[in-house]
């Protein structure tokens, strides 16, 4: 298991490390990738997957058996130029949808970011604020977040945002069934226990 | 969390055995787990024979590799997209993936608003003293200006005491300086909360485990990062008085 230590560096030259290792280009592909396969720590400060991956979860546990032979394959996502801009969530709501009309929907909404000290409140949102997408998604107990940010350029010129985003949201699952049963089972003993 | 961060995100990570060719935009697009038009119009689709595909969509990036599921919230989007379209995808769709271990990820990134508080919280988790003779050296360094200095780089805590039912859980947090937040001010905290899924009453192992577990757990460990965090956070105040 080999460790990329020159990524832990902060001072100095880390910036321009880190971007040698996982810069914006293409051009760094295909990448060496070595090690242990038992990682599940993603671990990293975003651009900086490499060096906590091969740091490693458990690696005490890791033997030689277990290490895979060096493989060249892409280990990052190719990324198209990111827009020059940084985006900050300045107030988060849940909302769930209660009444849809033809041009506005009525929402509950619960404020995420100062959820201890306001209660839910009801409001009355636009449809044409939602994201073609997003639309067909709009129903009665359809859940949602709503977000009001602010947008920062690389300039410094900052702009406000709202935006509505729906959860797809998976339904009944097997496990779900599967959990809820042996929960009942639980219960179901320990009420028996209590006889 | 006492300390608003400048970037809070989630990641689940899956161990097992994966056909990254399955997992392209219009195939999630037509599982309706993303929207069509924002497959349709993605422009960053990375896919390497049959080993790897990548891609990023405003709400998350997925790297999916022949023993690896790789999902990272991003921005400011609630990590909850991430949670719903990896129930959806093992839930729904690919139940028959032999899903081995998870990983249930949640990184902060905050600003303490001073290199000098940064760096000694760095001390406080590590203390030079410590390292002898060498720490004290290291110490020298500190009349120096501040990119000479050395210091703690990174440090991680493990909890293995854990005893949820059907699963080993172990938790681990790092806390290592951010470079994501200016001037060398910020501190980066990434919690890991890993479960080995083994089912002593399933002979072959699938994803149902894992997404039985992620629904289980995924409030527990977001809750119990923010409680990590939220200490580091308060050893961030507790040293600029």
């Amino acid at each position: 298991m080999t460790t990329v230590n020159e990524a832990f560096m902060l001072t100095g030259d880390f910036k321009s490390t880190n971007a040698t290792l996982h810069g914006d280009s293409i051009d760094e592909f295909p990448a060496k990738i070595s090690g242990s396969t038992d990682t599940v720590s993603e671990g990293f400060q975003r651009e900086s997957h490499e060096h906590s991956n091969e740091t490693g979860f458990l690696p005490q546990k890791t033997t030689k058996e277990e290490e895979q032979p060096d493989i060249h394959i892409p280990l990052r996502i190719p990324e198209t130029k990111r827009p020059e801009h940084r985006t900050e969530a300045l107030q988060q709501w849940e909302g769930v949808v209660e009444t849809v009309g033809d041009e506005n929907f009525t929402a509950r909404l619960r404020d995420l970011t100062n959820n201890e000290h306001y209660p839910s409140e009801i409001a009355e949102l636009p449809i044409e604020d939602i994201s073609d997408d997003d639309r067909e998604l709009l129903q009665t107990g359809a859940v949602f977040y709503l977000t009001v940010g602010r947008s920062i350029s690389f300039n410094g010129r900052q702009q406000r945002f709202g935006r509505i985003v729906f959860r797809r949201l998976p339904g009944w699952t097997p496990s779900t069934f599967r959990r809820a049963e042996k929960r009942a089972k639980n219960l179901s003993r320990f009420l028996d226990s209590k006889d | 969390m006492r300390i608003k961060p400048e970037l809070d995100n989630a990641s689940i990570v899956l161990l097992g055995s994966f056909n990254p060719r399955i997992f392209q935009p219009a195939w999630f697009a037509q599982h309706k787990m993303i929207g069509s038009k924002e497959a349709e119009q993605l422009t960053n689709l990375f896919q390497f024979k049959e080993q790897v595909v990548a891609f990023r969509v405003d709400m998350f990036e997925l790297n999916v590799q022949q023993n690896r599921f790789v999902i990272n919230s991003l921005d400011d989007h609630p990590a909850e997209h991430i949670k719903d379209l990896v129930i959806s995808c093992f839930g729904k769709h690919l139940p028959h993936t032999p899903v081995t271990a998870m990983g249930i990820n949640r990184n902060v990134h905050f600003d303490t608003g001073d290199f000098e508080v940064r760096d000694r919280v760095g001390s406080r988790l590590a203390p030079k003293d410590a390292w002898g003779k060498w720490g004290e050296e290291i110490q020298k360094a500190y009349d120096e200006p501040r990119d000479k200095r050395g210091g703690m780089l990174s440090i991680t805590m493990l909890q293995q005491n854990l005893r949820l039912e059907g699963y080993n859980v172990s938790v681990q947090a790092k806390v290592e300086p951010s470079y994501k937040v200016e001037d060398g001010r910020g501190i980066f905290v990434d919690v890991n909360n890993h479960f080995e899924l083994s089912d002593d009453e399933q002979s072959i192992q699938d994803a149902s485990l894992a997404v039985e577990t992620l629904e289980a757990n995924w409030k527990t460990s977001m809750s119990r990062a923010a409680m990590i965090v939220d200490q580091i956070m308060a050893l961030a105040e507790e040293q600029k008085t």
